[in-house]
């Protein structure tokens, strides 16, 4: 990978909210997040389709998973620890509300769900899921904490009439 | 089918009748093919979501609701919220008592307040089992410190256990030299002047004999550690040893009855039988009984005997009093005093001597052990 590419993702690329936002501070709605995904969304599809469309999203999600891991999470002891620091870490940043349903460390499965996703609650009845960057946002998550790759899949989405977006996790052999 | 109800009252009935019993009456149908294909995927929704929240009120948190909209979506989410509970208990019981529910309302408030109190009690059994550790490690110590005392005063008893059997040994032998040489000196033709002389040394020899004989019984007082006996077969046993002639003793101490006292308090008992038999005079019978005194027990001894005389009621315990060795009472004064028991006399002169032990509560126990 060229590592001079142009728009290399860092951390600093954030910035500094407090010099740059000192009058309307560091919060935006979130209709205008969604704005901007979704008509991104579009835009990139229209040029090279829906299956990569998909890829790029995912993998959008896993580099940001991983960074979030890096500066957010840090060091989590153990699972429980790592499971605490994300949900406080998504519900004080208003992402989700992130919980684990089923969780088996030595197959390498789990299935969680975030309710009040940032990307999809309340959107209409699509018939297909859409929190793809979610997926891809939480295999760097769990490959960051346990060293090991992951398969993520959104099975229930705000999108496909459920309420509660839930993904499975699978350890990758 | 019904010709008077119209297609829209046949299908508000099958989907009141749906809601209701779960089953609908396939004659009553309506009559249009797109109403009731229609009206056929509603039935099939309404029953498949029955069917899951029959399931999910059962406890099955497993199954799948293929239905979409808000009600099936209110009802899956339910569902993962108790998935999530289950989850967040199965790791309470595995110790992890960060757990916390957020969002769910007063069901938040009594989960967290639980998991919190059983935090709170799991640190305090910790801080406690600490100190537990800590005392349990003080008191080894002390232990362990007390063994090597004990076994240094061993030590040191036994050491000096044999210099005075060495010294008494040494003494005798010296005293036997003494009234050896007297005896031959008195045999032998000489002033009688000097009778008077032979006299005192005789005595001054008896008296040092005496003294070391109550060395010897005084030192073996107190270095074995206090047990708990039966009294009543103290009496026995003293019975058969004491030169009783015949006098006769009654035991009237109550079987289980137990005295913590040093491990020669069988002497005490003897003692008085001796001393009994001995300064008794007319008596006749000797009884040993017991009887209550507030807190405290009384181990009597009581004779049909002379008594003792009024002035010496004290000086009898006190060492070389009496005719024989004076030693008896001295030593079951001390033998006694090991465990706080005290011993006075308490008869009237002329009617026979009253002998009170007072074991004091606390060395005093009744019952099988």
């Amino acid at each position: 990978m060229d590592n001079n590419r142009k728009y290399l993702f860092s951390w600093d690329l954030l910035g500094d909210l407090t010099a740059g936002r000192p009058n309307l501070g560091p919060l935006v709605r979130l209709e205008v997040y969604r704005l901007m995904q979704y008509t991104l969304r579009d835009a990139i599809e229209h040029e090279i389709g829906t299956e990569a469309t998909d890829r790029i999203f995912y993998n959008a999600g896993k580099l940001a998973g991983q960074e979030f891991y890096l500066h957010v999470i840090k060091d989590a002891p153990d699972l429980p620890a790592f499971v605490n620091a994300v949900q406080e870490a998504l519900k004080n940043l208003k992402i989700g509300i992130f919980r684990v349903e089923k969780a088996d460390p030595v197959k390498g499965t789990f299935v969680v769900t975030v309710s009040e996703d940032v990307d999809c609650s309340g959107l209409p009845n699509l018939s297909f899921s859409v929190c793809t960057y979610d997926e891809g946002f939480i295999a760097g998550l769990m490959e960051c904490f346990t060293g090991k790759k992951y398969r993520v899949k959104e099975i229930d989405c705000w999108c496909t009439g459920d309420r509660t977006c839930r993904f499975t996790i699978d350890v990758m052999e | 089918m019904s010709d008077d109800k119209s297609d829209a009252e046949l299908v508000l009935d099958v989907i009141g009748r749906m809601l209701e019993t779960g089953t609908f009456d396939a004659s009553q149908l309506p009559r249009d093919p797109a109403a009731r294909y229609r009206l056929d995927e509603i039935v099939v929704a309404i029953g498949k979501v029955q069917n899951f929240t029959l399931l999910l009120s059962n406890g099955d948190l497993d199954s799948r609701l293929e239905v979409q909209g808000i009600s099936a979506g209110g009802l899956k989410s339910l569902q993962s919220n108790l998935r999530h509970l289950t989850w967040q208990t199965q790791q309470i019981a595995a110790g992890d008592f960060s757990q916390r529910v957020d969002f769910m309302g007063e069901f938040s408030e009594a989960f967290n307040h639980m998991v919190g109190a059983l935090d709170a009690a799991r640190t305090d059994m910790e801080q406690r089992e600490l100190e537990l550790l800590a005392l349990n490690a003080q008191l080894l110590n002390e232990v362990t410190v007390r063994r090597k005392v004990e076994e240094a005063l061993l030590q040191a008893s036994r050491k000096l256990t044999l210099l005075s059997s060495i010294t008494r040994h040494d003494i005798n032998n010296q005293l036997t030299i003494i009234m050896g040489y007297m005896d031959m000196l008195e045999s032998k033709e000489h002033d009688p002047n000097l009778n008077a002389y032979f006299q005192t040394v005789s005595t001054a020899a008896d008296r040092i004999a005496n003294m070391i004989q109550f060395t010897k019984q005084y030192e073996s007082i107190g270095v074995n550690a206090p047990v708990w006996q039966d009294c009543r077969t103290l009496v026995d046993t003293a019975v058969k040893q004491a030169p009783l002639g015949p006098v006769v003793v009654k035991n009237d101490l109550p079987a289980g009855a137990e005295a913590f006292a040093d491990p020669l308090v069988v002497k005490v008992f003897y003692n008085l039988m001796d001393n009994a038999v001995r300064y008794g005079g007319k008596i006749t019978t000797i009884r040993f009984s017991v009887e209550e005194a507030g807190d405290d027990h009384l181990i009597v001894c009581e004779d049909d005997g002379d008594g003792v005389v009024a002035g010496e009621k004290e000086k009898i315990f006190e060492r070389g009093f009496g005719k024989n060795t004076g030693l008896g009472l001295a030593l079951s004064r001390e033998i006694l005093s090991i465990t706080g028991i005290t011993i006075r006399e308490t008869g009237e002169p002329g009617k026979g001597a009253r002998f009170e032990m007072t074991v004091p509560k606390g060395a005093w126990r009744f019952g099988i052990h």
